[in-house]
């Protein structure tokens, strides 16, 4: 009995699933066409590719002369339209929402925390700060909670630019209900110094206002700042806040760090609800370095949109802020999806499920022909690739071989021999290189300062591909020994990043032809391999890269020349005349003085070949053709959505 | 002694014979086989069918430029290139005895491990039983595909690594069926009187009941190996395999991984980088499959009454 | 319930804890395998940050003794407090309970659909063993096991979604997100077919099946021969038990042999392994999740092993640790349940 039942109900149970199954599906698909607004005819116009000449710079306040506007020039395909006008449009998909889909994940939603662009991405759409760039300009701003910007004539700074007043804007509304005060945009700037936790970004902060790169000891741990000093970096007098410098800066630079997410302005009393540091000195240290981050979930901001909801993992989605300052959003709702797979977001992309996608270098061609869909080319990303050299390897390097000058391996000095480093410089083809891992994307500059900031010298010499050279300092190098002998060394590569293992791939197969005893291996390792690898000394070179966190040449040349740079410190570089004038460059506040020194900077950097560059990247944006209103700045860490709208004009 | 020895042989021997005659009836098993067999031949004469490029690692594909966009088929590159200009042709051959080569040791090495933990912990029970057992439950309670990761991540991703991980991952699986026969077995009338006669027990295992217990691990074996195989491409898939340029079939198809859509006009484009290592890995495993299920069905001593 | 079984539940239940820290101290044991520097490249994403390793280490404890680190995260464990998942960004506990709907979801419709279409496909292939029908279904099946799972899912994906349009990934379409977000859905368990029966809204819970089609086939095609492997053998075994011969002779026909004998005792192995692999398939399908844009419990296990974020590993272990051994539990109390010999004996 029992059994003959077991039978029949399940017998009968597939049989109903299955009915429900294909009765679900059949309602569904119609339910979704019904409910959705699914494109229903197509567009006859094809790939559009825009022409953006947009100077990105302009003339600096005082007396340089014009520095050349960074053009973004772009292909222009003329589209094919069929030969009736009529272009028919698509019906534009979820018309209120901009979905992005991307594959990174913001790590936090505190500003002070945040140093990655995901996470900026979306505190600079919620947070606002004093000042702002100008569209697309990374060295003219504009007042955002500040009601101007300050600058000599108008004698809000003064003291050689140690002493800057921002007077603050009335009527600006938060999320969390109140109004922006100064006492909001001094505690914005103490809490963050209060925090600086590891690895974050307000060391950028902390280098203008109080001269130290970071409130703690390096060795110890222990803090190093009184409280007094944060204090009175920053104070309110009436309805200005006044920043107090520790030495000379820059202005514009100053003025770059303080329009970033770092300097966001946080609701005080918003977050102090929320947990965060109470804004008095009492217990202050107690906050400083933190585990985990205080305004980890929550926002207080006062920008466009606020957060709707955060999904970790998927999605992250921002809502618009009616009570915006400077009116509502076009756009009701902003959300940055993460999907990692390219197959799936592509798909997402032709079918208009997601307006802004990121498209892999690699997979441009897929997108060629496709409908509805725009691409800007030939964006400067204010990032470059180069290849150290380790003066000084570790000797227990399981990358060097042998360790000796005998043909199977290296010496622990291999690279402290100019000649050495020339040869590898001499040895690398650039043509190849950009041709076909960058598709034509990327160029070459002498470094180590990219093309778009300031100081840039574009007749600066730099390596090119010449074999003969390179046979030639290899013949130089140890006297002719190195010749004789040959040598074996590792490259290591990190894994995902193809046009790195491409670029050392190439240096092997150009190096190992000049020469039968030249042997090179290259390794692709995880991240925290390569990482320990990196900080121990015992990668004899390393290609990697370094991203503007300011679009100032000091940003660039303090990792790549100096003694306690990012870079130069584990390759053991140390020049102390390039030391004084990094030190110089940035308390320096005459342009022309600083350009003077960053170009002798750049000449040594020629000179002494610490390391060579390898490309400036040219980036691309893709986005569905019915989103209006995007402009290129190469410093956003990702998408303004206030400037954007859905739809044909 | 030598009389013994024959009456204990023949019927083995009488045994297989009558497995392979089984396993002839069924036609699945042929088709199984002969899979098996193809890939044998194509994984023994790689050196012939794709010779390598003299004085480097055989197993590092040559490639012919450095453009990411995958070539269809041509008379230089019989299956065409993947994204980088890898020889697809050159990486499906020697990416057939990458297969061999780590189903071959994973299985041989778990194999290996279960038995012999199996063993003491079917033989001996009681205490050691409850350690070894309790042992094996830590490990088969983690999803396998989680841990053999984690193990890979610390190993540092590459072919040895996985094939280390996945023994690790895969020998109580071998070792539970170990266990379960020899309590079968050790129940046994043979298995007593061996004892009786002052066998030694480490004789009474290898020359009695291990013999008694090997087919159903050769069942188990034969379809593990499919899965083996299909979890290192996962792993490959998800990046933890090795670098790209080294012929194995998960690496390839991780390679095609984001030219499955092809482009706006065509969106079979890419179909060689995706179907050609897809199809070799199917087909390979699917042949392990039919055999280990033919093998299965025909060493059931039940099903054999018919 | 007899007091034997309960004992025996008992005495399972407490062989949870060796296992969870035999479990977590395996973890522990991996950890090991890496230098200090490798374990803070989690929280140094980028090589601006590089240069404060050394605080990173200091900060975190990341070179200190291994018992000294299980002390603490054990301490934690105790007072409820899984810890911080770097990679996710989210406590531990969130992450486990926000993750756990989708797996849960893709695990409550795949999963009875293996096992009845395994039971029906294995007893199908017993009854009529070497026919035609039985090799069909065994290839089937085998096709099934064999194919790659990232292979199916995305080749179902660019042909469904790629070349018609319909069943696009992820587990709700934009307008249906759109609606809980905004709260006006509300959530109860996650599970949005579940949810959407709770709130009566029908379109929400269209929609949500809509989008389980592709990802739930995935998953079938591929398990269904696992359970019909055993059903088949375990119903051939039967069939060859002397009872049923027995029966036979004395002329009971087929129909009621079958059903009323052979299927039920065939049923248990089933049963068996029918458990083991609804509580696999709740510690996560880390590919089909990925593919399918179903970013449950497999795919944040995956991503924290990749990225060494040890603490969510941990935190993950133990949850499919106590999922592993409740399974087992369950399925050996049916086994008692059923099996009139193990209960008794």
């Amino acid at each position: 009995m029992y059994s003959k039942k077991l039978k029949a109900i399940s017998k009968v149970a597939a049989v109903l699933i299955v009915a429900i199954l294909i009765a679900a599906v059949g309602v569904g698909v119609g339910a979704y066409l019904a409910f959705s607004t699914r494109p229903q005819t197509t567009i006859t116009t094809i790939v559009t590719t825009e022409t953006k000449t947009s100077p990105l710079m302009t003339t600096a306040v005082t007396t340089i002369t014009a520095t050349s506007p960074v053009v973004t020039t772009i292909v222009t395909t003329v589209p094919v339209t069929s030969p009736t006008t009529m272009t028919t449009r698509t019906v534009v998909k979820n018309p209120d929402t901009i979905i992005e889909a991307t594959i990174g994940e913001p790590e936090t939603l505190d500003p002070a925390w945040a140093y990655d662009t995901a996470s900026g991405e979306v505190i600079f759409n919620i947070y606002e700060t004093l000042i702002f760039f100008n569209r697309e300009k990374v060295d003219d701003f504009i007042p955002v909670i500040a009601e101007k910007v300050p600058s000599v004539e108008n004698g809000l700074i003064k003291d050689d630019g140690k002493t800057i007043i921002f007077p603050i804007r009335k009527g600006i509304k938060t999320h969390a209900g109140g109004e922006i005060t100064p006492e909001d945009v001094e505690y914005s700037f103490e809490r963050a110094m209060v925090q600086d936790r590891d690895g974050g970004p307000v060391w950028m902060l902390l280098e203008p206002l109080l001269g130290v790169e970071s409130t703690r000891d390096p060795e110890t741990g222990e803090i190093v700042v009184t409280y007094e000093q944060i204090d009175k970096a920053v104070e309110v007098d009436g309805n200005n806040v006044i920043f107090h410098l520790a030495k000379p800066f820059p202005t514009t630079t100053f003025f770059q760090i303080l329009s970033q997410t770092w300097a966001s302005i946080v609701d005080k009393e918003c977050a102090i609800k929320n947990g965060a540091w109470p804004g008095t000195e009492e217990d202050w240290k107690d906050y400083n370095n933190p585990e985990t981050p205080e305004l980890q979930e929550v926002e207080c901001g006062s920008g466009p949109f606020k957060l709707e909801r955060w999904e970790h993992g998927k999605e992250i989605s921002l809502v618009r802020f009616d009570d915006y300052w400077r009116g509502p959003a076009k756009i009701m709702r902003a959300v940055i999806k993460k999907v990692d797979e390219w197959s799936t977001r592509k798909l997402m992309f032709l079918q208009g499920d997601a307006d802004i996608v990121y498209v892999p270098r690699a997979n441009i061609k897929e997108l060629e022909g496709a409908e509805g869909i725009r691409c800007v080319k030939d964006l400067p990303v204010l990032a470059l690739d180069a290849v150290f050299f380790t003066l000084n390897i570790d000797p227990n390097s399981p990358y060097i071989g042998s360790g000796k000058l005998d043909g199977k391996g290296i010496p622990p000095d291999f690279f402290s021999d100019i000649n050495v480093r020339k040869a590898f410089a001499y040895a690398f083809d650039w043509k190849t290189f950009i041709e076909q891992a960058w598709l034509g994307e990327a160029k070459q500059v002498p470094g180590p300062i990219p093309e778009g900031i300031p100081f840039y010298n574009p007749d600066q010499p730099m390596y090119e591909f010449d074999l003969a050279k390179a046979e030639e300092y290899f013949k130089k190098a140890y006297n002719g020994e190195l010749w004789e002998k040959g040598f074996y060394i590792e490259i290591l590569y990190n894994v995902g990043n193809v046009p790195r293992k491409t670029a050392a791939e190439i240096l092997k197969e150009n190096i190992e032809k000049l020469n039968p005893n030249f042997k090179i291996y290259i390794r692709g390792v995880e991240w925290p391999t390569y990482l320990r690898a990196m900080v121990r000394g015992q990668l004899p070179l390393y290609i990697i890269g370094w991203q503007a966190d300011y679009p100032d040449p000091h940003n660039f040349v303090h990792p790549f020349m100096h003694s306690n740079g990012a870079f130069s410190a584990w390759q053991g570089y140390s020049n102390p005349h390039v030391d004084e004038l990094i030190e110089k460059g940035i308390t320096e506040t005459d342009p022309a003085k600083r350009k003077e020194i960053y170009y002798e900077l750049q000449r040594i950097y020629y000179e002494e070949v610490p390391s060579f560059v390898l490309v400036q990247n040219l980036g691309r944006h893709w986005e569905r053709d019915w989103v209006q209103g995007w402009y290129y700045n190469p410093i956003h860490p990702g998408i303004y959505f206030y400037d954007l709208s859905k739809g044909y004009q | 002694m030598r009389s013994s020895l024959k009456i204990e042989q023949s019927p083995r021997i009488k045994e297989i014979i009558f497995i392979l005659t089984r396993m002839r009836e069924n036609p699945l098993s042929i088709v199984g086989l002969a899979i098996v067999i193809s890939f044998a031949i194509i994984a023994i004469s790689a050196h012939i069918l794709a010779p390598p490029v003299y004085g480097r690692d055989p197993y590092i594909i040559p490639r012919s430029g450095y453009y990411p966009e995958p070539q269809p088929p041509s008379p230089e590159h019989p299956f065409g290139t993947t994204q980088g200009q890898y020889d697809l042709y050159y990486g499906i051959i020697w990416g057939t005895r990458a297969a061999y080569r780590i189903g071959v040791l994973v299985v041989a090495a778990s194999a290996v491990i279960g038995i012999a933990v199996g063993s003491l912990a079917g033989y001996y029970k009681g205490f050691v039983d409850e350690i070894l057992m309790r042992i094996t439950d830590i490990i088969l309670a983690f999803p396998s595909l989680i841990l053999a990761m984690a193990l890979v991540v610390a190993f540092g991703p590459g072919l040895d690594s996985i094939t280390l991980a996945l023994i690790l991952v895969g020998w109580p699986g071998y070792a539970r069926l170990v266990r379960g026969e020899f309590l079968r077995i050790s129940a046994e009338d043979f298995v007593e009187a061996a004892k009786a006669i002052g066998s030694s027990d480490l004789r009474v295992i290898i020359r009695h009941i291990l013999p008694n217990a090997i087919f159903p691990l050769l069942v188990y074996a034969s379809l593990d190996i499919g899965s083996i195989i299909l979890v290192a491409a996962a792993l490959s898939f998800l990046g933890l395999g090795p670098p790209e340029g080294y012929a194995d079939w998960g690496q390839l198809i991780s390679l095609s991984r984001n030219w499955i859509t092809g482009t706006s006009t065509n969106p079979f484009a890419y179909w060689h980088v995706y179907t050609i290592p897809g199809l070799f890995l199917f087909l390979f495993v699917m042949g392990w499959n039919l055999l280990g299920d033919a093998l299965r069905d025909a060493l059931d001593p039940m099903l054999r009454r018919r | 319930m007899s007091s034997n079984l309960r004992a025996y539940i008992a005495r399972r239940l407490l062989l949870l804890v060796p296992t969870l820290i035999g479990m977590t101290l395996l973890v522990f044991a991996i950890t090991q395998l890496f230098d200090p520097v490798e374990r803070a490249a989690l929280y140094i994403t980028d090589p601006r940050q590089a240069r404060f390793v050394n605080e990173i280490i200091l900060k975190y404890g990341l070179d200190q003794p291994i018992y000294i680190q299980y002390f603490n995260w054990i301490t934690q464990v105790i007072q409820g407090n899984l810890g911080w998942s770097q990679s996710l960004h989210m406590k531990v506990l969130d992450a486990l309970v926000t993750r756990f709907p989708a797996t849960a979801e893709l695990a409550i419709y795949s999963s009875p659909l293996i096992v009845i279409l395994g039971i029906y496909l294995g007893k199908l292939s017993a009854v009529k063993r070497n026919t035609a029908i039985d090799h069909a279904s065994r290839v089937m099946a085998i096709v099934g096991w064999s194919l790659p799972s990232f292979w199916l899912g995305i080749m179902l994906l660019a042909i469904f979604y790629g070349g018609l349009g319909v069943f696009p990934p992820g587990r709700l379409s934009e307008w249906a997100e759109a609606l809980v977000r905004s709260g006006e859905f509300k959530l109860y368990t996650g599970l949005y077919t579940i949810d959407a029966i709770i709130n009566l809204n029908l379109p929400i819970f269209l929609d949500a099946i809509y989008h389980l089609v592709l990802p739930v086939i995935t998953l079938t095609t591929i398990n269904v021969a696992l359970i019909m492997r055993v059903m088949r053998s375990s119903m051939l075994e039967q069939l060859g038990k002397m009872y049923i011969i027995a029966a036979r002779a004395r002329g009971l026909d087929d129909k009621t042999v079958i059903d009323k004998h052979a299927t039920k005792n065939a049923l248990i192995p089933v049963i068996t392994l029918s458990g083991l692999l609804t509580a696999g398939m709740l510690s996560g399908v880390v590919i089909t999740e990925t593919v399918f844009e179903f970013k449950g419990i497999g795919y944040f296990a995956a991503h924290a092993a990749t990225q060494l974020d040890i603490p969510a590993v941990l935190g993950f272990a133990l949850f499919a640790g106590i999922l592993f051994i409740i399974a087992n539990l369950i399925v050996d109390i049916l086994y008692a349940y059923v099996d009139p010999r193990i209960r008794l004996g």
